[in-house]
């Protein structure tokens, strides 16, 4: 993870102050915290279609990027506002 | 893109949070508003207790969920991060009493947490989270504890 361009989880509590890399799942937006030396496979895994980071739950469901769903999301508000359902 | 700053101590009264995601659990909503739809998406989050610890040590569970449908709760202008900016498109709302509806299975992090801890999440540039330009459409920011039962604080940063 180090030097990509992904978050931060910052915690301070009453045992100090720390830091983790996270990175936010590229087809649902879950934001997965990057534990130090973990299996990447825990985490989850990049998707070889979108060439993004993707969280546990998405791996193996075929690729369904946030932009698209987005879309997807949208189109169906307009559907249902034009039949006047919404 | 402009970046806009909201939290829970902008506007209404803070509610206490109970043990479940109920009616009161949610501080601060950011959804897309019929008159003027937009998309938006997440920068940073910070939160934490907002009111003197429990004297029993115990946790806040807090979660950022998609929401639907508004709830009941005071409307908040969002702050701009520079006056350049234009005034907010995107609706934030904060200190619900009835709470919005939430998107079944669809937290994208949920965090249990001390009492006495904060926690802030900074989003990199490749990982902003999105919400899609539909009325009512955005996230909810809530908390739970099985015994802190006073408010606590969010404070969202987000652009469009």
């Amino acid at each position: 993870m180090r030097g990509t361009r992904h978050g931060v989880l910052i915690t301070t509590g009453p045992d100090g102050t720390k830091e983790e890399d996270t990175f936010a799942c590229g087809h649902c937006g879950h934001i997965v915290t990057v534990k130090p030396m973990c299996d990447p496979a825990d985490m989850g895994g990049r998707c070889t279609c979108c060439d993004s980071l993707i969280c546990k739950h998405c791996v193996d469901k075929g690729c369904d990027p946030m932009e698209k769903k987005l879309d997807r999301w949208e189109a169906r508000a307009r559907l249902l506002e034009s039949m006047r359902v919404a | 893109m402009a970046k806009y700053e909201v939290n829970n101590r902008l506007a209404g009264t803070q509610q206490n949070i109970s043990t479940t995601f109920g009616a009161t659990s949610v501080a601060v909503g950011i959804n897309a508003t019929t008159a003027a739809l937009c998309r938006g998406r997440l920068v940073e989050f910070a939160f934490g207790a907002d009111g003197a610890p429990n004297a029993s040590d115990t946790q806040i569970i807090y979660d950022v969920s998609r929401m639907t449908a508004a709830g009941t709760a005071t409307a908040a202008t969002p702050l701009a991060q520079d006056t350049l900016s234009g005034a907010c498109q995107t609706s934030a709302f904060v200190n619900y009493t009835v709470a919005p509806t939430v998107t079944a299975a669809s937290s994208l992090k949920t965090f249990a947490l001390n009492q006495r801890a904060t926690q802030r999440w900074v989003a990199g540039p490749d990982d902003k989270l999105s919400w899609p330009a539909t009325a009512a459409s955005g996230l909810v920011f809530r908390a739970l504890s099985p015994i802190y039962a006073a408010p606590v604080l969010y404070h969202v940063t987000f652009e469009e």
